[in-house]
C-alpha cells in the first residue's frame, strides 16, 4: 500500500499543477463537493563543515533527506448553509524502503455552518484568537523583515504547525452571532468557545479544556466596549488523582474613534485580571493573581500614508494567560538537523538557523506554564504583549504610499521591571526595530520585478546594582534580502540574516508549579549568520519551485564547540491551491 | 456630552489598574547573593546549652549566621557510644527554629549520659566550625518496654532450642543500641530454613501484654544489628492473637500477624511497625490465616522471633535490643 502511494504521489501532484481547477471543480456536483490543499516537495542536503571536524570523529559529515506530500482537503457543502471539511494528507519519506516512512492521515476536520439567520457554528478543528491578552498566538522569535529566499521555511513551520496568523488551533466548538438593534447601541457581537487542549492522560493527568467567550458592544461608529474571558482548566474527575488546574482570565476593551477626511485619531485601552490555582495538590503554591493594563492613542493620516501609535502597559509579575503566553518555538527541545556535535556528542544549541527551519521543534498546544525562552533572541517581550513583568512604551510609525514603490516601518521600546528576579534591582528593555520594502521597479519603471527587503531589530537589556546584579545583554538581528525577475516567472533571489548577542544575563528556571527556582548565570558572546542565494520559478501564485543553497555559519565564543558551518542545498516545490 | 464621559472615563478605569500593576519592593525567585554571593560567617556557633539533661524533657539548639543562604550540616557524636545527631537545613540563619535537638538519634545506638563533640560544615565550603557538649542524661521514651536484655535472658522466654544456635544477651561484639547489652541471634542449620525462635510472653505470668485495644498508632519497635557478610539472615517477628479470649492460641482458628525482613545492612537500624497494618500470613500453612482478622493487640499472647536464612548460605547472625511498644506513633528515640 506504502509502495503505491509512493509512486502514485508525485503522478498525483503533477496531475494537480497542469489540471486547472475549475475541472475539478465541475465533477457534476458542483457547489456541493469542492477541493483545495497543498502540494510539497522538499528535498535538502546538510553538509557540516569548519573547525568543528578537527574535534568530532563520530558525526556524519552530511545528511541528506526530504518528503513528499500532498494534502487533498475535501469540503462538502450538502446545502448553503453546512459545510463539512476533511483534510487528508498523503506523505513520503525519500529514500522510504518499501514504502517505510509512508503515511496516510487526517490531518484535519470539521463542520460548520449557520442555524437560522445568524448563528454561527464549527465543530472539529478551530482556528481561534482573541485579544492579545486572553488568546493569541504570538510570532516567533528571529524574524526582522525576512528575504523571501527564506519564506519557504517560515511557511512550512507555520503550515505544519497549524499557524494561522496569530490564531492558535484547537479542537471543539464554537459559535458566534450578532445581535442588532435600532437605538442606542449599534450591535452586540457574541462569540463563544470552547476546546479540549489535552486528553486524560495515563497516571494522573486530566483533562484539559479551553473555554471562553467575548462580547463585542458597538455603540456607535466611534465607540466599541468589549469583554473577553477564557479559562485553561482541568477537570479533575477524568483521572485518578484530585489536583486540577485553573486559569480564568478577564479584560475589558474600549476603543474610541474620531474620524475626519483627512486623518483617522483612535484611543485604545484593554485592561484585565488573571489568576491561577493548582486545587487539591498540597505542594502547589498559593493562587496567584495578576492583572494588567494597557492604554494608547493611533493617528492615520492616509493622505500621506503614515500611521502612528503610541501605547503605555503595564502586566504584573502574576499576570499569567496561558492562551496569550504559550511560546511556538520550544527552546527545551533539541535540533533535528545535527542534533549532536564534537566527539563529546554535545547538544547542538540552539541558532537563528534551527528556529528558522526547524519546524518540528514547534509547539502545537497551550502551555499551563511559562515556557522556557533563551534571552537572546528576544528578552523584552519573550511572551509577547502579555509577558508578565514589564512596563513601558511603545511608539511605532508606518509609512506606505499607495504607488507601492516603498513601504518602512519603525517601532521603539521601552520597558522595565515591575519586580525584580533575585534583587529589588530592576532590568530594562530597549527595544528598536526597523523594516523597509523597496520595489525598485517602480522607481525604475521596470516590468519586471526586482524588489529589496531590509529589517534590523535589536534590543538591549540592563540592571545596575553591585557586580552580582549586573546584566548588560545587547542583541542585534537583521535580515537582508533581494529578488530579481531576469525572466518571466523566474527570479534570482539572495537573503542574508545576521545574529549577534554578547553580554551576560540570569536564565529564568521554573519548577513544574512556574516558580521562578533558579537563576543560572547566561554568558552569551555569538554570530549567527545565515546566507542564501538561488532560483525561484513561479508557475503561479503560490505555485512555485525554488533551489537555493544555504550557508550557515556559527561562532559561538562561550561554549566548548567551536565554530561550525552549515551548508544546505535546498529544493522546495510548494503548491497551495 | 456622553462623549467626553467616555474620555474621562478611560484614563481614570487605566489609572486604577495600573495601580495594581506597580513595581514592588520585594523580588522573585532565589536572591542572586544566595545563589552567587562570598560565604561567609557573620555570627559563630553559639550552643544554647552546654550541659543539657533530656531526660528532664530539656532541650538545646544552636545558632549562627552566615552572609548567604547555604546548605549547613551539624554532627553531635557521642564520644563514648559513637551515636550521632545530624541536623541539616538550607538557611542564612540558624536558630531553635531549625535546630532544635531534643535527644533523639540519627546514626544508632542512642546516646546516652556521655561527652559529644559537635561539628558545623556546609556544602561547598571548606568552613568547620567545633564545640563540645555534655549529656547528662540521656533521653527518655515514652512507651511500653518489652525488654532491653540489661538483666539477661529472662527465664520465661522459650527458646526452641537447637544445638549449635545461640540466642543469648551479649555485650562483647560492638556497643548496644541502647544501654549495655543486646540480645544476640546466630546459627548455622544446613537442612532447614528455621535456624531458631524464643517465644516472648507476657511478663509477670500476664495472659495479655499490657496493651490498648485499638490498633490505630500502634508501633512495635526494636533495634537491629545487621552484619553485610551475613546478608542471608532474614528475621521474622509473629503476633499471636487469642481471638477468642480462651487463654490459648489455636493456629487455625486464631489471628497471626506477621512481619519479616532480610537483614543486609551494617550496624544498628530502628524497626518501626505499625501493628494496625500487618497481615496475617497469606498460604496459612501455619495456620494463623483463619482469625476474625482483626487487629487486637490487647488479645495478644505471644511474641515469636525467628532466625530464618537459606540452609545452603552459612551461618545467620543478627542482634536485638530495646523491643519497645509506643501508643502514639513510632519510636524517635
Amino acid at each position: 500500500m506504502g509502495n503505491r502511494i509512493q509512486y502514485c504521489l508525485p503522478l498525483l501532484l503533477i496531475l494537480w499543477m497542469v489540471m486547472p481547477t475549475q475541472t475539478i471543480h465541475g465533477q457534476g456536483i458542483a457547489d456541493k463537493v469542492w477541493f483545495n490543499g497543498l502540494g510539497r516537495a522538499f528535498f535538502a542536503q546538510d553538509r557540516l563543515k569548519g573547525a568543528i571536524l578537527s574535534q568530532d570523529t563520530t558525526t556524519n559529515r552530511s545528511s541528506n533527506g526530504g518528503h513528499m506530500l500532498l494534502d487533498l482537503n475535501v469540503h462538502v457543502n450538502p446545502n448553503p448553509k453546512l459545510e463539512i471539511s476533511s483534510l487528508l494528507r498523503f506523505r513520503t519519506e525519500f529514500g522510504g524502503f518499501w514504502g517505510a516512512g509512508t503515511t496516510v492521515q487526517l490531518r484535519q476536520l470539521y463542520l460548520r455552518g449557520i442555524v437560522g439567520k445568524g448563528i454561527h457554528y464549527s465543530i472539529g478543528d478551530l482556528y481561534l484568537k482573541q485579544s492579545r491578552f486572553t488568546l493569541f498566538n504570538n510570532q516567533q522569535e528571529g524574524t526582522a523583515h525576512q528575504a523571501s529566499i527564506f519564506s519557504p521555511y517560515s511557511d512550512i513551520v507555520d503550515y505544519e504547525n497549524f499557524y494561522r496568523d496569530n490564531n492558535w488551533r484547537l479542537q471543539g466548538m464554537q459559535t458566534n452571532f450578532t445581535v442588532e438593534f435600532t437605538r442606542f447601541i449599534r450591535a452586540i457581537d457574541f462569540d463563544g468557545f470552547v476546546a479540549r487542549n489535552r486528553g486524560a492522560q495515563w497516571l494522573g493527568r486530566p483533562d484539559e479544556l479551553f473555554a471562553g467567550g467575548s462580547v463585542k458592544l458597538r455603540q456607535s461608529k466611534a465607540f466599541d466596549l468589549g469583554f473577553n474571558a477564557v479559562n485553561l482548566f482541568e477537570i479533575a474527575s477524568t483521572s485518578n488523582g484530585s489536583t486540577s488546574f485553573h486559569n480564568p482570565v478577564g479584560t475589558v476593551t474600549a476603543d474610541y474613534r474620531i474620524a475626519k477626511d483627512s486623518m483617522e485619531l483612535a484611543f485604545f485601552a484593554e485592561a484585565g485580571m488573571s489568576a491561577m490555582r493548582l486545587v487539591g495538590d498540597s505542594l502547589a503554591p498559593d493562587e496567584m493573581m495578576g492583572n494588567f493594563v494597557e492604554g494608547g492613542i493611533s493617528l492615520n493620516l492616509p493622505k500621506k500614508a503614515l500611521k502612528f501609535k503610541l501605547a503605555y502597559r503595564a502586566v504584573s509579575p502574576g499576570f499569567r494567560s496561558a492562551g496569550a503566553q504559550t511560546k511556538r518555538f520550544e527552546f527545551d527541545g533539541s535540533n533535528t538537523v545535527f542534533p549532536r556535535l564534537s566527539d563529546a556528542q554535545i547538544l547542538r544549541p540552539t541558532t537563528a538557523f534551527d528556529i528558522l527551519a526547524d519546524d518540528l521543534r514547534y509547539n502545537q498546544a497551550l502551555s499551563q506554564t511559562l515556557m522556557t525562552f533563551d534571552p537572546k533572541y528576544n528578552n523584552a517581550t519573550p511572551y509577547g504583549d502579555a509577558t508578565p513583568n514589564r512596563a513601558g512604551l511603545q511608539l511605532s510609525a508606518d509609512y506606505a504610499p499607495t504607488s507601492g514603490k516603498l513601504a518602512a516601518s519603525v517601532q521603539l521600546a521601552y520597558s522595565q521591571e515591575l519586580q525584580g528576579q533575585g534583587t529589588i534591582e530592576l532590568k530594562h528593555f530597549l527595544l528598536g526595530q526597523a523594516s523597509v520594502d523597496v520595489n525598485l521597479h517602480k522607481w525604475l519603471d521596470w516590468k519586471r520585478k526586482l524588489t529589496l527587503t531590509g529589517g534590523v531589530r535589536a534590543e538591549q537589556t540592563g540592571r545596575g546594582g553591585d557586580s552580582l546584579e549586573q546584566v548588560s545583554l545587547t542583541s542585534i538581528l537583521a535580515d537582508v534580502g533581494m529578488s530579481a525577475e531576469v525572466v518571466q516567472n523566474l527570479e534570482v533571489i539572495v537573503g542574508m540574516k545576521m545574529f549577534q548577542a554578547q553580554g551576560n544575563e540570569y536564565r529564568s528556571q521554573r519548577n513544574f508549579y512556574g516558580e521562578l527556582v533558579d537563576l543560572p548565570v547566561y554568558l552569551v558572546d555569538e554570530t549567527h549568520g545565515i546566507f542564501a542565494a538561488g532560483l525561484r520559478y513561479n508557475f503561479r501564485d503560490d505555485i512555485y519551485l525554488q533551489l537555493s543553497g544555504n550557508w550557515i555559519n556559527v561562532h559561538d565564543q562561550v561554549s566548548t564547540l567551536p565554530k561550525y558551518q552549515i551548508q544546505r542545498f535546498l529544493l522546495v516545490f510548494n503548491m497551495n491551491l | 456630552m456622553r462623549k467626553s464621559r467616555i474620555l474621562y472615563a478611560l484614563p481614570c478605569l487605566l489609572l486604577l489598574l495600573s495601580i495594581n500593576s506597580c513595581k514592588t519592593d520585594d523580588f522573585d525567585g532565589p536572591g542572586l547573593n544566595d545563589l552567587y554571593g562570598e560565604f561567609d560567617i557573620l555570627e559563630p556557633m553559639t550552643l544554647s546549652r552546654t550541659n543539657v539533661n533530656f531526660a528532664n524533657q530539656e532541650s538545646m539548639f544552636f545558632g549562627a549566621a552566615f552572609s548567604k543562604i547555604i546548605d549547613w550540616k551539624i554532627a553531635i557524636t557521642g564520644l563514648e557510644t559513637g551515636s550521632k545527631k545530624i541536623i541539616s537545613g538550607k538557611s542564612s540563619k540558624i536558630d531553635a527554629a531549625n535546630s532544635l535537638w531534643i535527644g533523639n538519634t540519627t546514626v544508632f545506638p542512642i546516646f546516652g549520659a556521655e561527652d559529644c563533640a559537635v561539628m558545623m560544615t556546609f556544602l561547598n565550603e571548606p568552613d568547620t566550625l567545633r564545640d563540645t557538649l555534655t549529656i547528662a542524661a540521656p533521653k527518655t521514651n515514652p512507651g511500653i518496654l518489652m525488654d532491653n536484655f540489661e538483666h539477661g535472658l529472662n527465664p520465661n522466654y522459650v527458646n526452641w532450642g537447637i544445638h549449635g544456635v545461640n540466642f543469648y544477651p551479649d555485650s562483647s561484639d560492638h556497643p548496644a543500641a541502647e544501654g549495655d547489652y543486646y540480645f544476640r541471634l546466630n546459627g548455622t542449620v544446613n537442612w532447614d530454613w528455621l535456624i531458631n525462635k524464643i517465644t516472648i510472653p507476657p511478663s509477670g505470668g500476664a495472659t495479655y501484654f499490657a496493651l490498648p485495644s485499638n490498633p490505630a498508632g500502634l508501633y512495635f519497635n526494636c533495634f537491629i544489628y545487621g552484619e553485610k557478610d551475613k546478608a542471608n539472615t532474614l528475621l521474622k517477628f509473629e503476633f499471636r492473637e487469642d481471638d477468642n479470649g480462651d487463654g490459648t492460641y489455636t493456629a487455625n482458628s486464631e489471628d497471626r500477624y506477621d512481619y519479616q525482613l532480610n537483614v543486609d545492612w551494617d550496624g544498628w537500624r530502628l524497626l518501626s511497625l505499625d501493628y494496625s497494618q500487618l497481615a496475617t500470613p497469606s498460604d496459612g500453612q501455619f495456620g494463623g490465616a483463619n482469625g476474625n482478622k482483626f487487629h487486637q493487640p490487647d488479645k495478644i499472647l505471644m511474641l515469636d522471633i525467628l532466625l530464618l536464612s537459606d540452609p545452603n548460605l552459612g551461618e545467620a547472625r543478627s542482634d536485638l535490643d530495646y523491643l519497645i511498644w509506643t501508643t502514639d506513633g513510632p519510636l524517635n528515640p
